[in-house]
């Protein structure tokens, strides 16, 4: 870019014209000034020279006897003459004969010769020779001649001689002309200085006044109004810049416009933003919260600028509550992209605690210098509660399946146990001593068999015996025994709601869940405190339904009990639906009570809630599904053992158990029943093949070797439609529940069974019409 | 180039100042012979008043010499008797009177041989100016003495010749004036008569030729005017100073320049506005007009109107 020097157009310009110009003309004039003197004095000398000329010849008629009167009028004609000075005429005598003085004549020479002439010469031209002298100012010029006057009296040869003395003075001329120099000088001065005047005048409307609006224009635009353009008239340098001004500034204007309605674009999109955003500077000072950030941090856009970021996020790690390090630290340091830890947690100005997850990123210039961070992030509280129950309920699951596995093949060993237990005690009728003993291994095996089946309530997925139950009804019904349950110390306290939905479930499991859930009220409070009880209709949304995976939108029922006990720490409450996890000391617990309240809760597609705060209590609620059928139906309870059913009909027995195939045949044997026996689904379908006489399907759920139960009475049933089913099974697998298998579902007898269940349900379903 | 510079230039140069300086080399060009009555304008310039870019004055050796140079143009203006300016007019110079210089109370006269008497003259020679005062102050003369000018034989003779004349016996006497006459007194001539016996008469005026124009020469025959009379202030206060002045000029003596000023009357700047501005001039004109055709001296008479009153101070 050239670099621009710059004066004061208006007045340097005129100025340096004016100086030029007299430069010049002094110079011309110096030169001409010479020059004319020159000729000045070169006329003079020849003016001079003819005057001398001329005198001398109107002289010499004094010797052809002109009088000296005519001479002297003659001589008159010269005196006129403004330059000659001095004008003498004398004769041999030295007298004056004619003078320009008129009273010089008659006299002698050297008393009338002004001073500054020369006698000597004078006298040199008496002796013939002529003298031509200059001044030393060079403004006269003398020239003393010899003239001849005539012959002398009585000589005939000799003539008589006199001298002319011409003082030519041209001092005139170069006086007139340095005076004309002098006022020609003088006038083109002032006539320059006119002009330049009008120059001034003319630079100052044509250049500067345009110049000083472009420069008014310029710092409008530097100022900000981008609208400040110039009136353009003419086709002169200074229109066409102003026209390029205004064209520079039109551009200006509309590239800002273009870059503001980007910028707008940009903070309508950042406002957009569903995430926070905030933008710091490379010291990590806030420069920008968007609305989401605004809300999440409770501070306002305005307030946080400059603050430090630390101030406006604290942050710290939900588990621990330490604070997390500042991640726009890291960012600054290795200009990386840095993802938030898990379990961070944002508290707001208000308190208010927000589970968070975020990434903070450098922002760059082209030359990857840091101009600050850039930090996004986003309440994920909802989605990790979400996430928190899925992954619950989904761990539960697992363990359900395992636990249920364990527990199936512990059930059918204790079906043997029981079941020779139960030969052996018969056989030993009479026997008292060993019939004791056997007594005792029966009810260690009942006991075992009882905690088996909890376990199994915990894993079951499928309800079994389910009423419709008012929970209110069942709350009575087990007041004492809560109040019995629970340490007198333990104050309880019932609020039933009055028209409570009726929801459809297993009342003895549902007793079961409220009597382990008082119990764990009662060791939460050893000191004693108040147990509430409260019932009440619940329309859980799709909101909720989002927050919990494992719920679906609709009426429930709730049952709440809340204790005013020592609570539980987070992580407990992460374990507390696993088999076997006690917070008891060791022997007063199984470890199976809240599982088996998690069993039966899922069984009946309800749901569990838990809050609970160290120190200050735990509440638990339970959501069980509002039944659409209005009466609870008591079903008949079962009859005595003594009472056993009998019959005659055929019966297959399918087990992959041995033992518990042989244990089935032995008791329908006992009950009457004829009986086949096959220890896996094949077997079966070739034994139906082959007798026709099978009146009932007796098979076990779970089979090693492709066909399980389900499918085994799928094939019968379409090959022998008359064929009734029964099935057992120690639980149930989720899959067997669909897939068409549902009314197979309805005869289904829980393992381990003793005789009695067993003569019982054979008997019911030989019993029903044989439509199905 | 340089040829143009050298040659074509200064010609260029020269021909604007030429244009420019027409003035100060023209002079107003003022002729006049040797008399008193016209020193105050020498002294004038000898005093600074005039300067020679303004008026150039031209001493001639006669009246008549002023009145050639006058009627051929090379000179602008004269310093003249009335009677030699009115002939001049009648020659047809055009000439206007633009101050009154002096009026002759006796500087102008007739001397004479010392052993003569005015009686004596006749069949005398008499040597004279063929002038109108010349002409005048005789006849006066041989009136007073009963004589008729043919009683006398008449030499006409320059002023410049005079002194000559007379010391060398040419003539018995002569009518002359300052400064002749004191010079011939002093070699023992003899005064038998003089202008004071005719007052008014004889007079001496400050001519210019009245077609000069306007303009610079105004201005130059205003300056000539008003330092003319600023000399005859200086002379008033200062008569010593100036006639020291003017004695050597004139190659006399201080009292002898004093004395001959005893002969006439300088023309103050009040005398002067009587004569030109009411019309006492125009009528002595009118009056020396008839005398002189009377005496020939001219053959017509041309009426004309001599005074121009225009360049005299304002009063003081």
């Amino acid at each position: 870019m050239p670099s621009l020097r710059s004066i004061n157009l208006r007045f340097w310009l005129p100025f340096l014209m004016l100086l030029s110009v007299l430069v010049v003309q002094g110079f011309v004039l110096s030169l001409a000034y010479r020059e004319i003197n020159y000729k000045v004095q070169q006329d003079g000398a020849d003016k001079a020279r003819l005057y001398t000329q001329q005198l001398k010849s109107i002289a010499s008629e004094l010797s052809t006897g002109l009088s000296l009167e005519i001479v002297g009028d003659l001589y008159a004609n010269y005196f006129a003459d403004v330059h000659i000075e001095t004008l003498l005429l004398i004769d041999e005598t030295e007298h004056v004969l004619i003078a320009n003085h008129a009273v010089f004549e008659g006299r002698l020479i050297n008393q009338v010769l002004p001073p500054k002439l020369s006698m000597a010469a004078v006298e040199k031209a008496l002796q013939g020779r002529t003298t031509v002298m200059t001044d030393a100012e060079h403004e006269h010029i003398v020239s003393y001649s010899p003239v001849r006057l005539g012959t002398k009296a009585g000589q005939l040869r000799k003539a008589r001689m006199g001298v002319l003395i011409l003082d030519y003075d041209y001092s005139r001329e170069r006086k007139a002309i340095l005076v004309a120099v002098f006022n020609q000088t003088g006038l083109e001065i002032a006539l320059m200085t006119l002009a330049m005047l009008f120059l001034f005048v003319l630079i100052h409307y044509y250049a500067v006044r345009p110049l000083r609006s472009l420069i008014q224009a310029s710092r409008q635009l530097a100022e900000g109004e981008f609208g400040a353009r110039i009136q353009v008239a003419g086709r002169g340098e200074i229109a066409v810049l102003a026209r390029e001004f205004n064209h520079m500034a039109a551009k200006v204007e509309q590239a800002l416009n273009a870059v503001q309605e980007r910028e707008r674009f940009l903070h309508i999109t950042l406002k957009s933003i569903g995430d926070a955003v905030i933008v710091t500077d490379p010291l990590a000072r806030v420069l920008q919260l968007n609305p989401v950030a605004e809300e999440l941090t409770g501070w306002c856009n305005e307030e946080v600028q400059n603050k430090p970021l630390a101030e406006v996020f604290p942050i710290f790690n939900a588990f621990t509550h330490e604070k997390t390090k500042d991640p726009v630290g890291r960012v600054l340091e290795e200009g990386v992209v840095v993802g938030l830890a898990n379990h961070t947690v944002l508290r707001s100005r208000k308190g208010k605690e927000y589970q968070i997850a975020d990434s903070a990123a450098p922002i760059k210039n082209e030359d990857g210098e840091i101009l600050g961070v850039i930090l996004v992030f986003r309440d994920v509280t909802q989605q990790y509660q979400t996430e928190e129950a899925l992954r619950r309920s989904q761990k539960m699951d697992a363990i359900g399946q395992l636990s249920g596995g364990i527990a199936h093949d512990f059930n059918n060993r204790l079906g043997v146990i029981i079941g020779y237990l139960d030969f052996l005690k018969n056989y030993l009728a009479d026997d008292e001593k060993p019939r004791r003993w056997v007594d005792t291994a029966a009810n260690a095996t009942l006991r075992c068999i009882d905690l088996t089946r909890q376990l199994l309530t915990f894993s079951r997925h499928q309800s079994g015996e389910t009423k419709v139950v008012n929970i209110n009804d069942e709350l009575k019904e087990l007041e004492t025994m809560i109040s019995r349950s629970v340490t007198p110390e333990v104050k309880v306290t019932y609020f039933l709601a009055e028209d409570l939905w009726l929801t459809e479930t297993d009342p003895g499991e549902l007793q079961d869940t409220i009597l382990n859930l008082a119990i764990n009220a009662r060791d939460a409070m050893p000191n004693g405190g108040n147990l509430f009880i409260e019932t009440s209709n619940k329309c859980l949304d799709a909101d909720y339904a989002v927050l919990n995976p494992d719920v679906e939108a609709g009426d429930y029922v709730q049952l709440m009990l809340s204790d005013t006990g020592i609570g539980m720490n987070r992580d407990t409450l992460e374990h507390i639906f696993e088999p076997f996890f006690t917070t008891k000391p060791k022997g007063q617990g199984t470890g199976l009570g809240m599982a088996m309240v998690y069993g039966f809760v899922k069984r009946y597609a309800g749901h569990i809630k838990i809050y609970s705060e160290p120190g200050v209590g735990t509440s638990m609620r339970l959501y069980l599904p509002r039944s659409t059928t209005r009466e609870s139906v008591d079903i008949v309870k079962s009859e005595h053992e003594s009472e056993l059913p009998t019959g005659s009909e055929t019966i297959l027995i399918v087990d992959d158990e041995v033992d518990l195939l042989q244990l089935a045949e032995y008791y329908l044997n006992e009950l009457g029943y004829r009986t086949y026996l096959a220890e896996n689904a094949a077997q079966a379908l070739e034994i139906l093949a082959q007798e026709k006489g099978i009146d009932l399907l007796f098979s076990d759920v779970v089979m090693p070797g492709g066909m399980n139960g389900y499918e085994l009475a799928q094939q019968a049933t379409q090959h022998y439609p008359r064929l009734k089913i029964l099935l057992s099974s120690g639980f149930t697998s989720k899959t067997f529940s669909h897939n068409g298998f549902a009314r197979f579902a309805a005869h289904l007898l829980s393992k381990p069974y003793r005789k009695a269940d067993l003569a019982r349900r054979i008997r019911r379903v030989l019993d029903e019409a044989s439509s199905s | 180039m340089n040829g143009f510079i050298r040659n074509g230039l200064p010609l260029f140069v020269l021909l604007l100042l030429v244009a420019c300086s027409s003035d100060s080399q023209n002079p107003l060009r003022i002729g006049s012979n040797q008399w008193i009555g016209y020193e105050p304008v020498y002294l004038a310039r000898q005093l600074g008043y005039l300067s020679e870019k303004d008026v150039w004055l031209v001493e001639m050796r006669s009246a008549s010499q002023v009145l050639d140079l006058l009627a051929s143009g090379n000179l602008e203006g004269g310093m003249l008797t009335l009677d030699e300016a009115l002939t001049a007019v009648q020659r047809g110079v055009p000439l206007e009177v633009v101050a009154v210089m002096d009026i002759s109370k006796g500087a102008d006269v007739l001397l004479a041989r010392p052993n003569l008497e005015l009686k004596d003259l006749k069949g005398r020679r008499i040597g004279v100016e063929n002038t109108a005062v010349g002409a005048m102050l005789l006849e006066e003369a041989l009136k007073a003495a009963g004589l008729k000018v043919a009683d006398v034989k008449l030499v006409p003779l320059e002023v410049s010749e005079h002194e000559a004349a007379y010391l060398q016996g040419k003539v018995d006497a002569v009518v002359t004036f300052e400064p002749t006459r004191t010079r011939l007194l002093k070699q023992g001539a003899r005064q038998i008569f003089d202008s004071s016996r005719i007052p008014n008469q004889i007079i001496d005026v400050l001519v210019v030729r009245s077609d000069l124009g306007n303009g610079e020469r105004e201005r130059q025959i205003r300056t000539l005017v008003s330092a003319y009379f600023k000399a005859l202030d200086y002379m008033h206060l200062h008569m010593q100073k100036a006639v020291e002045r003017i004695a050597p000029r004139l190659h006399l003596s201080t009292d002898e320049v004093l004395n001959s000023y005893k002969g006439i009357q300088l023309a103050s700047l009040e005398m002067n506005r009587n004569f030109l501005m009411h019309d006492k001039l125009n009528k002595l004109a009118g009056r020396l007009l008839k005398l002189m055709l009377d005496s020939s001296l001219i053959d017509h008479r041309v009426e004309y109107r001599l005074a121009n009153p225009q360049y005299l101070p304002d009063k003081k």
